[in-house]
């Protein structure tokens, strides 16, 4: 009794689930947007004017810093949070293109087979109802309609197969514009949600980079006056190295011998595929790659699309983050993981021109996985 | 406190549809299998049936037995079919459900991404101001050249996120169009499986009708000769 009751209600209740999913997901979204909007307001009351006064105001200016950093802090990872979860939505929805390819239908009843069986016996049928045609014995008569019956529900047959194999055929027909039209939304979804996590990405380096910029406002703020310091981040660290610091200099502990034998600027960065650009193994479609450096420790992403061959089936996408420790050669080698959990390794070498980086990687073989690399990239 | 019932009790029925989802080629290859085994069995006894009655004489109970048994295993056979095209149907149902929630998701991610982009226009903005700021603040003192070049890399990065969000939006609409195509073939695809169910339950019922009108002639043969044909024989259980 219990039960019977139960169905329809948790019936409704999944019905009525389903109809508000859209709803509950806006909601969620628009939740999580108002949260990290509220975030960024309130980093952006707390530190406004902070660099307007720190050329003036020293300890004070640096006193803010602090609570700036934590703010700067909540609402990277608010935002981050948030678009997270709409990259997580546009993932799901990548793998479900990928997921459902739309079948062809089994043929479970050989049309051709039951036809050519019915023909056999309505001639069979038809030969003894010849054999009976003219023949005035009521009995035989008798036989004749039972016959006729038969060869009539043989003829009813054929034709309700003739049908169902028609069914059929328009069946089979749908298949390939859905699976084309399934092949096209995969590509654009594959470019939308890489994207979209290129984006989380980016977002997440923000944190980090807040965390360096109000610790050097604060140094700024409190030694306004202080002769140039030597930047360990700066743009350029060959430049770095020949302005060494003055004796004397505070900042003088900040400055440090040259990590690599070429500038720093030569790894890091964004880096692309040109079209027509050397490579060696599957061709790229794109390739984006970002290095970035702090206190010698090198962090960054790859994403790249591979053009396959005719009916491959494999993935055309990779996507890893690398990392590792700067070392004092030309050719910088890093740990990495792709996406899947993958691990192998990459490595860095800085190309003839200035703007070249030759991008060599592999990974421990995985099924319909790319697993190994080598091209140029030019830096954007 | 209700969006997050509401989120978890739609979470719940997407985690069912997604568990329904997954052991749905296993229900499908189950039940194609189970009319190869139906189809075989039916096979057999009707290509056999005519061979074997006519060594028979007309009211031999082995003949309404024989065309009974066929016909038996020719309702086994259209029941297995039919309760695949049953799950068939069902399942591009599904399917294309499926497809409507990811073109729904596809349609509002325009407007997502559309917020993303203002609101990182507000924060870029934010970022010109603090570096306008301390560049006057500074007045070219190279103290701050270290928390200058920090800003320019987060509007570098701001930058490239931008472009990133811009890559994005520039394929919303060229993936919704497909997504919608998608939705609209795989409607015609689930109205031909209507087609061929329906289609397959008139055949059903045109074999059937077959098969009672072969009974019937033998029943005639054997009235014709020495009256009503006998009761087929008991051959025991059967399924």
């Amino acid at each position: 009794m219990t039960r019977a009751r139960m169905r329809p209600w948790s019936a409704c209740l999944l019905a009525a689930a389903l109809g508000l999913l859209p709803a509950a997901l806006w909601m969620k979204a628009q939740s999580s947007r108002d949260a990290y909007r509220n975030a960024y307001r309130a980093w952006r009351e707390t530190s406004a004017g902070l660099e307007l006064d720190a050329g003036s105001a020293g300890e004070t200016v640096a006193a803010g810093t602090a609570k700036a950093v934590q703010m700067a802090s909540a609402y990277v990872a608010a935002h981050s949070s948030a678009l997270k979860e709409l990259a997580a939505e546009q993932s799901q929805n990548l793998e479900w293109l990928r997921a459902n390819a739309v079948q062809t239908p089994p043929d479970l009843a050989s049309a051709p087979e039951e036809t050519r069986f019915a023909s056999r016996e309505s001639n069979a049928v038809s030969a003894s109802i010849r054999t009976f045609a003219n023949d005035p014995d009521r009995s035989l008569q008798q036989l004749r309609q039972a016959l006729q019956r038969e060869q009539a529900a043989l003829e009813a047959l054929k034709t309700a197969i003739a049908d169902r194999q028609q069914a059929e055929s328009n069946a089979v027909k749908t298949v390939s514009p859905a699976e084309q039209a399934r092949a096209k939304a995969l590509e654009q979804y594959t470019f939308l949600a890489g994207a979209i996590s290129q984006a989380v990405d980016l977002m997440n380096q923000e944190t980090p980079a807040w965390a360096a910029y109000y610790p050097k406002l604060a140094d700024a703020a409190r030694n306004p006056g202080a002769p140039p310091p030597v930047s360990v981040r700066s743009v350029n660290p060959v430049t770095v190295a020949a302005n060494l610091p003055a004796a004397g200099d505070p900042s003088a502990t900040a400055a440090r011998a040259p990590i690599t034998p070429l500038p720093l600027s030569r790894y890091t960065g964004v880096w692309n595929f040109q079209a027509g650009s050397k490579f060696f193994g599957s061709e790229p479609q794109f390739v984006d790659v970002s290095v970035h450096e702090e206190n010698g420790y090198a962090t960054g992403t790859f994403y790249a699309r591979f053009k396959l061959p005719a009916g491959s089936t494999g993935d055309p996408v990779l996507r890893f983050q690398f990392s590792g420790d700067f070392k004092p050669t030309r050719m910088q080698t890093f740990s990495l993981q792709t996406s899947d959990g993958v691990a192998g390794s990459v490595q860095l070498i800085p190309g003839n021109a200035f703007n070249e980086l030759e991008v060599n990687f592999s990974t421990e073989a995985k099924a319909g996985k790319i697993h190994q690399g080598d091209f140029v990239l030019v830096k954007q | 406190m209700n969006i997050i019932r509401a989120s978890l009790v739609c979470l719940l029925a997407a985690a069912c549809a997604a568990a329904q989802s997954a052991s749905a080629p296993n229900a499908l290859a189950a039940l194609e299998q189970n009319v190869q085994q139906k189809t075989g069995q039916w096979n057999k006894l009707a290509q056999n049936l005519e061979l074997s009655i006519v060594k028979l004489l007309p009211c031999d109970p082995k003949a309404t037995a024989a065309i009974t048994e066929v016909n038996r295993a020719s309702q086994a056979r259209i029941d297995a079919i039919a309760a695949y095209l049953k799950e068939a149907s069902r399942q591009a149902g599904l399917q294309l459900d499926a497809a409507k929630k990811v073109l729904e998701s596809a349609q509002t991610v325009g407007a997502d991404l559309a917020a993303e982009k203002s609101d990182l226009v507000s924060e870029r903005s934010g970022i010109a101001s603090q570096i306008t700021n301390l560049t006057q603040s500074s007045q070219n003192r190279s103290s701050f050249t270290p928390a200058l070049d920090e800003l320019k890399q987060i509007s570098t990065v701001e930058q490239q996120r931008s472009e990133a969000l811009d890559a994005a939006t520039s394929h919303t609409d060229p993936a919704a169009a497909a997504l919608s195509d998608l939705v609209m073939q795989l409607e015609a695809r689930q109205a031909a499986w209507k087609d061929i169910q329906a289609a397959f339950n008139s055949e059903g019922e045109r074999w059937t009708a077959y098969y009672a009108a072969r009974l019937a002639r033998a029943q005639t043969e054997c009235s014709i000769t020495r009256g009503p044909a006998a009761a087929p024989r008991p051959q025991g259980k059967q399924k």
